[in-house]
């Protein structure tokens, strides 16, 4: 039987559903029956999903067409 | 059924050309495949780096440089990794070789970098507060607390910020990762584990003051 510290070991490969059927069934059982995990689980995602959604926006808008201008300066197109 | 005497042309596919027919065509001497490339890459290289050299003109500077050095090198890819991958190792050496030449002191790798130094990443697993997780999106959202990940981030040893950044934000696979940052698949595991757990804990912590 899992502890809850062992759980949240567990977890990134449990989320990638790369444990071994054993202990992902004895992962999931633990989760049907702790809701300090369960909530721990939605937290743990929920970082994710927030990291990506806020670091997404950072590009300068015209660092793209910069980039073209320079390497195209820069560069021999081969023939 | 009679076929009419002539078929209309096909439309043309639809469907993005591949990182891999592009990386192919461009070292074939396909200068607008290369161009794609760089277009396709360039932010995911500008955010990936921006956390190493902390300012916008260094980070600049240095997705200039690693598409240089892409399209130098095209004929050396020869596919063990992902396209991205290459792509970000070389980004990752790019931002290097800058820091370095910016430094007396000379940096080896990423392990050496002292940005987060002293930071421990080993938080409590759990501790008891409300689940912020199932708050309204408009909050989740907010500028407060995209400042608050962003410090969290910061306060990240290099080492995992990267990982992190690769990982969730870019949503590479920890395959692609550990070819990027030039690490095993356990190491990845491991600190992007340890990172996902440092940030939340700084969540955590933002929410049990509101």
């Amino acid at each position: 039987m899992l502890t809850c510290k062992k759980a949240a070991d567990l977890l990134l490969d449990y989320l990638e559903s790369n444990l071994g059927p054993d202990v992902q069934r004895a992962m999931q059982a633990h989760l049907d029956g702790c809701s300090t995990c369960v909530q721990f689980v939605e937290t743990y995602k929920k970082t994710s999903e927030l990291c990506r959604a806020t670091l997404l926006q950072k590009v300068p808008a015209e660092l793209g067409a910069r980039l073209i201008d320079f390497l195209r300066q820069n560069t021999q197109p081969k023939r | 059924m009679s076929q009419p005497a002539s078929q209309p042309a096909s439309p043309p596919s639809l469907a993005p050309v591949s990182d891999i027919a592009l990386f192919a065509a461009a070292r074939d001497g396909d200068y607008g495949a290369f161009e794609e490339i760089a277009e396709r890459y360039h932010g995911k290289v500008y955010r990936l780096v921006i956390g190493m050299t902390k300012n916008h003109v260094d980070a600049e500077e240095v997705v200039q440089e690693t598409f240089l050095n892409v399209f130098r090198n095209l004929a050396s890819f020869k596919g063990e990794s992902a396209p991205g991958s290459w792509i970000y190792r070389i980004a990752v050496n790019a931002a290097l070789m800058r820091l370095r030449s910016q430094r007396r002191k000379p940096l080896l790798s990423l392990e050496d970098r002292a940005i987060g130094a002293g930071v421990d990443v080993d938080v409590p697993f759990w501790s008891p507060s409300s689940n912020w997780a199932r708050q309204p999106d408009d909050r989740l959202l907010s500028k407060e607390l995209g400042a608050h990940i962003e410090a969290a981030m910061d306060k990240l040893p290099e080492k995992y910020r990267l990982v992190l950044l690769l990982r969730d934000v870019e949503g590479h696979s920890n395959e692609d990762v550990a070819h990027a940052l030039g690490l095993t698949l356990p190491t990845v595991k491991s600190r992007l584990h340890r990172a996902r757990l440092f940030v939340r804990h700084e969540l955590e912590l933002y929410f049990a003051k509101k």
